[in-house]
């Protein structure tokens, strides 16, 4: 077949699926009859195998890079990404979420870690220099301190609570994406957040208010703390793929990775709405402090129950492997 | 699988490679131009807004509104790095791909396997955005073969040009012929010894424009002689005393009429 002959005899059905292509270019099969989706999967075949032969018979001709684009955009619209393997919102929260988690508890324990360095050291930094204590800690502290406790100004709950999680929502996805210069600004932010405990916490010691200050910060402490503590693991999590890919490539572990702990990061980061209403609403409300740390300890109680315990696999009834059965066969 | 530099290439599931012409760090810069501009009308609003309500509440002039305008401001700037990143995982999931930025510049984006990238993989390259506008992604796009920034890599995409500049029409119009006239002359002997290649070689010579004549004259000299021989035409034959040009003519023009019809 010459060159001449092969356009003349191909072109219909190229510029039919060009128009397709242009028709569709907004990307949604949405609302296009069965019969339509059917008729461009089968024209994009035939431009396929036209641009296979192309490619052989005049790989230097304006025919085949004419195929190319247009398998190239027709590819796109009839191959989108794979939904196929994200779960339904319940069985992710109650199944996939703590196996993530689970999955990442040595990060968990890494970004823990470097939270305790940083409020160890704020809390011996504000003991052992006395003469900088007026930096480390805001003098309003103690200014509110000397009127007899903390932080008694109350705001308007209906607005603190959106500007509350909305902040601590910015400041975890921070602490995730710097993760992706090696893993370094994450470890950072976490020190930072518990140095400002820290020297919070001993300045409060100092002037012996222990008790009014941690009851609190107790109530949404515990889970505000520990969704910051896990949106740095996931960022450790890429840090660490960046640092050590093992076989692959560092882009494809980076990629991996990234899609491992998205779940785990969107997962808890939700919660961040639960823990600002409890900052807003339950905070700096008349309770007295003993029913805020009680509130405090039960919600991490649950947070971590759920995190450890939930979507553990039960044990398979012998002589029947379902996980294997449900594997999709895998190309040799 | 890559090839070479400023293409992605992609197996489709017949295993057939097709190539995506990667955007460039200009391309890409000039599109996120184009969406810092919508987006800083986006914020402008909204900062007139809160402008707004921040002057409602003050009126009061208590301790307590200054409490809240404290957290408006603390709730206004943690809004700006939502929405900065609400608009680059929103606008490619509804329009496949493109941000309004995107678009206008002719470019999508897509993960390297060839599919469409969906919403996780969107809000993957948004949040990477935070990291990336430090230097990360300039420079990133400056140096890898396929102009990818940190948020491409941690969400398996590419960002690739949509226009293509071969159009079906320009495909298919054949390149013009230099033929001195359109007669095919008597029948060659020894033409079924010639092929499809052949066929091509003697196009791509009758196409070629900006020949001097004695050069042409001597380039078909070249090209004569070799097809001479493989049509095995006797030491005698009246062929080969033709011009090797008006030869090369007669020889394309009877391999069309034996070869064109499908």
């Amino acid at each position: 077949m010459t060159l001449d002959s092969f356009i003349a005899s191909r072109q219909g059905g190229w510029g039919e699926l060009e128009r397709g292509v242009s028709r569709l270019s907004r990307g949604r099969l949405r609302g296009v009859s069965a019969a339509d989706v059917e008729r461009f999967a089968v024209l994009y075949r035939h431009a396929a195998s036209d641009l296979a032969v192309a490619r052989r018979d005049f790989p230097d001709q304006p025919v085949t890079e004419y195929l190319n684009s247009l398998c190239g955009r027709a590819h796109l619209l009839l191959h989108r990404g794979s939904d196929a393997r994200r779960p339904g919102v319940l069985r992710f929260f109650a199944i996939e979420a703590p196996r993530l988690f689970r999955a990442s508890a040595g990060y968990y324990l890494a970004s823990l870690a470097c939270l305790l360095a940083g409020t160890l050291a704020g809390w011996l930094a504000y003991d052992l220099r006395p003469d900088l204590r007026s930096l480390l800690v805001p003098s309003s502290l103690f200014d509110q301190m000397a009127r007899g406790a903390p932080d008694v100004s109350i705001p308007q709950p209906l607005l603190a609570a959106p500007s509350i999680f909305v902040h601590n929502m910015e400041v975890a996805a921070l602490t995730f994406a710097a993760g992706l210069l090696i893993g370094i600004p994450t470890a950072l932010l976490l020190f930072y957040n518990g140095w400002s405990l820290g020297t919070l916490g001993a300045a409060v010691h100092a002037g012996g208010y222990d008790y009014a200050f941690w009851s609190l910060i107790a109530a949404h402490g515990v889970l505000e703390l520990s969704i910051i503590v896990i949106a740095g693991a996931a960022g450790l999590r890429l840090g660490d793929a960046l640092l050590r890919p093992g076989l692959r490539s560092r882009a494809d572990a980076l990629a991996s990775a990234g899609h491992d702990v998205l779940g785990l990061f969107l997962a808890t980061v939700v919660l961040l709405v639960a823990a600002g209403c409890l900052e807003a609403f339950v905070s700096p409300s008349g309770l007295p402090g003993g029913a805020k740390i009680a509130i405090g300890l039960s919600v991490g109680a649950v947070f971590y129950g759920w995190l450890l315990l939930a979507g553990r696999a039960r044990p398979a009834p012998p002589g029947l492997d379902l996980d294997a059965a449900s594997q999709p066969a895998t190309p040799i | 699988m890559n090839v070479g530099y400023d293409a992605q290439r992609v197996t489709t599931a017949d295993n057939i490679g097709i190539s995506f012409r990667v955007a460039g760090l200009a391309t890409r810069v000039t599109a996120a131009v184009i969406d810092g501009m919508i987006l800083a009308v986006l914020l402008t609003a909204l900062f007139l807004g809160a402008g707004a309500l921040a002057a409602a509440i003050a009126r009061g002039g208590s301790s307590q509104a200054q409490v809240n305008v404290g957290f408006l401001a603390l709730l206004l700037g943690a809004l700006m790095v939502i929405v900065v990143i609400a608009y680059f995982t929103l606008f490619p999931v509804a329009s496949a791909g493109r941000t309004p930025g995107k678009s206008a510049m002719g470019i999508r984006v897509m993960r390297v396997d060839g599919t469409g990238a969906g919403l996780g993989d969107n809000f993957l390259r948004s949040l990477a955005l935070v990291v990336d506008v430090l230097g990360t992604g300039p420079l990133l796009m400056f140096f890898h073969p396929q102009s990818r920034r940190l948020g491409d890599l941690v969400a398996g995409t590419v960002v690739v040009r949509e226009r293509t500049p071969v159009t079906l029409a320009a495909a298919a119009t054949a390149q013009p012929l230099y033929l001195r006239s359109p007669e095919p002359g008597p029948p060659l002997d020894g033409l079924g010894r010639l092929g499809e290649r052949d066929f091509q070689a003697l196009r791509a010579f009758l196409s070629r424009p900006g020949l001097a004549p004695p050069q042409r004259a001597a380039l078909a000299g070249l090209m004569a002689a070799p097809l001479l021989d493989r049509m095995d035409l006797p030491p005698h034959a009246p062929e080969r005393a033709w011009p090797p040009e008006l030869l090369l003519e007669r020889l394309y023009l009877q391999l069309l009429s034996r070869l064109g019809s499908p």
